[in-house]
């Protein structure tokens, strides 16, 4: 198991944009874990609540209670569901970030390409063409579950099946959301199966 | 035998549930960020048919809160929530409401007061409502404030008080945690049935009429207001006849402030809402230093838990007073003067000090904490001097 994934809290940072699903991803990550019996937090930091600007939120997932309130400063993982994040906000992305920090970016450029730009020679990063295939599976640049379906693959964290829980679940309970939900359980298993490690 | 389960939820979605486990007869609603969300869940059960609630959408807070005390002299069990500049506009009537010992609930969705405009937690908004004579708790996460909201039902009716329960904007209200539910017949049980006769002189008894909000002049204005101060003494004994009953059912016992490793604490941190889990944490941190150190929770604030608060610091050198909201007057928060006062009859008589933290939204950390212990620790020893009673925890000059 890696370094960052081999302790009892697993602090996640994710940063998106406003208007493609980045909270809702990091609640869904949560829930479920919460939906397996461990404990879960996510804790979106709102700004003025545009789309489109970046959005950054905090999430924990813990064998134990999780007391804390303070946004994720040091986390194990960093998912950027938006790939011109990294020409915009590459300095918040790294902060507090060390070498065993794993990475999951949403974005169509090679490898090679991510690491020059974060500066991240020798981490772990997986790389997912997320929002490719929310355009293939229902026609919108929201890439949310497929970057969930990575995120159960290169960590582990959750497992899928909790994931399609989930995902159902919520789905279902919007009457705006549910005819959407064939389409994004496809893009969940599309990003768990597409998304790879980087060498 | 109560039933619970743990799903994952924000804390609008569990004050929403409560609200429909509660099935309030009375709910006013007017927007406001961060409560709209809230009351955006609680309109799609009132859509479904899941509730009987009458969902009156009014044109502005102080109506709401008018529209609330209609309805509770009538006898109906009625809620509303708002938050921030919301409450501000709502002060009024939350006299008149109290005034006349009518059970209400207020959610207040802790937000800042502008200028500068900010729709994030501070407890300004709170403290706005600190003297109209309503009952007050602070809830840390969301599974308190579902179970406050459950216990405020019940306070407010036998107290004939009305009751705030506050949790804090954004922070908790849209963050995803574990949340515990009992199930709703549980619920119901608890809170029992509504019914205009399970307040006294409801206005719709019209057998027995009465008048609400009438003229006091000099000769009795006093004295009503002297019954009320009688009476909202006696709201103490209420809450922990709640509390106690409550952790019956949920398994889960509150009490009006919680103990943090304050046994053999010699510095003690005080706050209250969500910034008491990031307090643990900072006390975990420091005694693993070999500090000894402690932290103290406020869940009841009004009525101000004097006595409790005494005996947790019976023991302690100095205490970090943490005030998520300024009150600009020389001496500190309204948290840290309610501390003080607190102590006035104690033999021991610890150092407190103020610091200001949380305004607007303001990130909370755990060494931010851990840097206040020390300077009390530092004030406490004569190393370090002040000037003022009350600093500011975060800020950039």
């Amino acid at each position: 198991m890696a370094v960052a994934l081999n302790k009892p809290t697993i602090e996640v940072r994710w940063h998106g944009r406003g208007g493609q699903g980045t909270v809702t991803a990091a609640k869904m990550l949560s829930s479920a874990a919460i939906i397996r019996g461990k404990y879960g937090q996510a804790m979106p930091e709102f700004g003025l609540e545009r789309s489109g600007t970046p959005v950054k939120v905090s999430t924990r997932i813990s064998e134990n209670p999780i007391n804390t309130r303070a946004p994720v400063e040091e986390p194990d993982i960093v998912i950027i569901t938006d790939p011109s994040l990294l020409f915009t906000i590459k300095d918040v992305i790294v902060k507090g970030t060390d070498e065993n920090t794993i990475f999951i970016v949403n974005t169509n450029f090679p490898p090679e390409k991510v690491r020059q730009i974060l500066g991240i020679p020798n981490n772990e990063l997986w790389i997912v063409n997320a929002s490719q295939i929310a355009l293939d599976e229902f026609g919108r640049n929201i890439p949310n579950t497929a970057v969930l379906g990575a995120v159960a693959k290169a960590t582990g964290i959750v497992d899928l099946d909790s994931l399609k829980q989930e995902i159902t679940e919520s789905f279902e309970a919007s009457s705006k959301l549910r005819a959407l939900l064939p389409q994004n359980l496809k893009a969940l298993e599309r990003g768990y199966n597409e998304v790879y490690k980087a060498d | 035998m109560a039933t619970k389960k743990v799903v994952a939820l924000t804390g609008n979605q569990a004050a929403a549930e409560a609200m429909r486990q509660i099935n309030f007869d009375v709910a006013a609603v007017y927007p406001i960020s961060p409560q709209t969300e809230l009351m955006g869940f609680f309109a799609e059960y009132v859509a479904n048919g899941e509730v009987d609630t009458d969902m009156v959408a009014v044109e502005g807070e102080h109506s709401a809160m008018a529209a609330c005390i209609g309805a509770a002299a009538a006898g109906a069990r009625t809620i509303t929530a708002s938050a921030g500049p919301g409450i501000a506009y709502m002060v009024e009537n939350l006299y008149i409401a109290s005034g006349m010992r009518l059970p209400i609930v207020l959610l207040d969705v802790n937000r800042a007061l502008s200028a500068p405009l900010s729709i994030h937690c501070d407890h300004a908004d709170s403290m706005l409502t600190r003297d109209t004579s309503w009952i007050s708790l602070f809830a840390e996460n969301a599974q308190e404030a579902y179970h406050h909201i459950l216990m405020a039902v019940k306070i407010s009716e036998k107290a004939m008080f009305p009751i705030i329960v506050n949790y804090d904007g954004y922070i908790v209200s849209h963050s995803i945690e574990n949340v515990e539910l009992l199930d709703d017949e549980t619920v119901q049980n608890f809170v029992g049935p509504s019914g205009i006769h399970r307040i006294p002189y409801p206005l719709l008894d019209i057998d027995h009429p009465v008048t609400y909000g009438a003229t006091a002049q000099p000769d009795y204005y006093t004295e009503c207001k002297y019954q009320q101060h009688v009476d909202f003494l006696k709201v103490y004994d209420i809450v922990r006849e709640v509390f106690d009953e409550f952790a019956e059912i949920s398994g889960k016992k509150y009490d009006f402030i919680e103990e943090y490793q304050t046994e053999d604490a010699e510095y003690i941190g005080i706050s209250m809402g969500s910034s008491f889990g990031t307090l643990k944490d900072a006390v975990d941190k420091l005694r693993a230093q070999g500090k000894k150190v402690g932290a103290v929770k406020i869940t009841l604030f009004r009525p101000f838990p004097r006595k409790e608060i005494a005996k947790a610091l019976s023991k302690a050198k100095g205490v970090v007073v943490l005030d998520r909201a300024d009150s600009f007057d020389g001496i500190g928060g309204p948290l840290f003067k309610d501390v003080a006062a607190s102590l006035s009859d104690s033999e021991n008589k610890p150092l407190l000090h103020n610091f200001i933290y949380g305004l607007g939204g303001r990130e909370v950390h755990e060494e931010e904490f851990m840097k206040a212990f020390e300077r009390v620790e530092r004030l406490e020893k004569g190393i370090d001097t002040r000037e003022n009673l009350v600093e500011y925890l975060q800020v950039r000059e």
